[in-house]
């Protein structure tokens, strides 16, 4: 290899880890349990209708340079209590066969839009939209 | 070749699994524990007499309920509590009322306030009500008694739980008369009467919903 292409590398490599690490976690979510009932609004949008509960996991994409790996979330909060209200589960799921992370519930308390705030250790890590939306009988 | 092998069982066992899941235990939602539907009466058409149904049923609009949560073996004892109180409303003594249509998330919460399960409920408008005990073109005798029952409906003719006073009228009391006793009222029924010849129909009123059967009183 020449020592031009060495310096390449080495650069790539550099530019490569410059980007991962400029790159905050992302926040995501999985449902725990499909809702009942259904009023998916958007994808990456957690959708409750409004008097009902819906159980998620929320976490933290970490991009890596070999990849990306998740990073429970054991603290989150509504930013308005009055569109959605956020509790603990009393256990954590398996969302694999060897890993378990925590699970929140939302609950839709009237229509509208608020944020699911994610935090670790007392640092708010990221938000994920809820929106809550009217049931129509 | 075989040690490659091996390295994609994990990769085919994740890529096979459903998905996020509690260890099952009863049908909350988060399999965490059994939500039971009690009848507050023998009123509620879904319960024969007063047995308890672990399903948790649909439940018209206007009717009373309860429920009951027991928590698989070993969690903490929890209370039942609402995701809010739009749909329905839960009395200090745990009973439900039913006062809008769509549906409503049922809460286990243990004294911290922790959700341990939870259950979603359907409050259904009633679509009909139908008038058991008696059939369309029965005839009564004058002075022949016969107690009849309410049984609400959804839309669809699916049979609705829930406790409900019944409001019953008769179309002509000089042929029929409709006594509605404290037993009557907690079966959610009434008790007809033949006074004489002719033809009388019958209405019961659960808010909105209403049902009628005719009933022809003939001679003594």
């Amino acid at each position: 290899m020449s020592r031009s292409t060495a310096r390449l590398i080495a650069l790539a490599v550099l530019a490569a880890l410059a980007v991962v690490g400029c790159n905050p976690d992302r926040p995501a979510f999985t449902y725990a349990a499909d809702p009942q009932p259904v009023v998916m609004t958007e994808d990456g949008v957690i959708s409750v209708a409004q008097g009902t509960a819906v159980s998620v996991v929320p976490f933290l994409v970490h991009d890596d340079v070999e990849g990306s790996s998740e990073l429970a979330i054991r603290d989150a909060r509504s930013d308005d209590p009055t569109i959605a209200r956020v509790a603990s589960t009393t256990h954590d799921f398996a969302i694999a066969d060897w890993q378990q992370e925590p699970a929140v519930v939302v609950l839709g308390v009237s229509p509208g839009t608020t944020m699911l705030r994610l935090f670790d250790d007392g640092t708010e890590k990221g938000t994920l939209r809820i929106d809550v939306v009217a049931q129509d009988p | 070749m075989k040690p490659f092998l091996l390295s994609l069982v994990p990769l085919v066992l994740l890529a096979c699994s459903d998905g996020p899941s509690y260890p099952s235990y009863g049908d909350g939602v988060l399999h965490n524990g059994a939500f039971t539907y009690l009848c507050t009466t023998p009123s509620d058409a879904y319960c024969a007499g007063t047995e308890n149904v672990t399903t948790v049923p649909g439940v018209a609009l206007g009717t009373t309920f309860r429920m009951a949560f027991m928590q698989a073996p070993g969690e903490a004892p929890a209370t039942l509590d609402l995701a809010t109180s739009d749909f329905l409303d839960l009395a200090p003594d745990g009973t439900m009322h039913a006062k809008r249509a769509g549906y409503v998330s049922v809460l286990a919460r243990t004294p911290s306030g922790t959700v341990e399960d939870y259950v979603n409920v359907r409050v259904h408008e009633v679509g009909s009500v139908l008038v058991r005990g008696i059939d369309a073109g029965t005839t009564l005798k004058v002075s022949e008694t016969r107690s009849v029952r309410a049984e609400p409906h959804d839309q669809s003719g699916a049979v609705l739980a829930g406790s409900a006073a019944y409001d019953w009228e008769t179309s002509d009391t000089n042929v029929l008369a409709i006594d509605v006793t404290a037993d009557d009222r907690a079966r959610g029924g009434a008790t007809l009467r033949a006074v004489g010849p002719g033809t009388a129909r019958v209405r019961v009123v659960l808010g909105n919903a209403t049902g009628t059967i005719d009933v022809l009183v003939g001679g003594a």
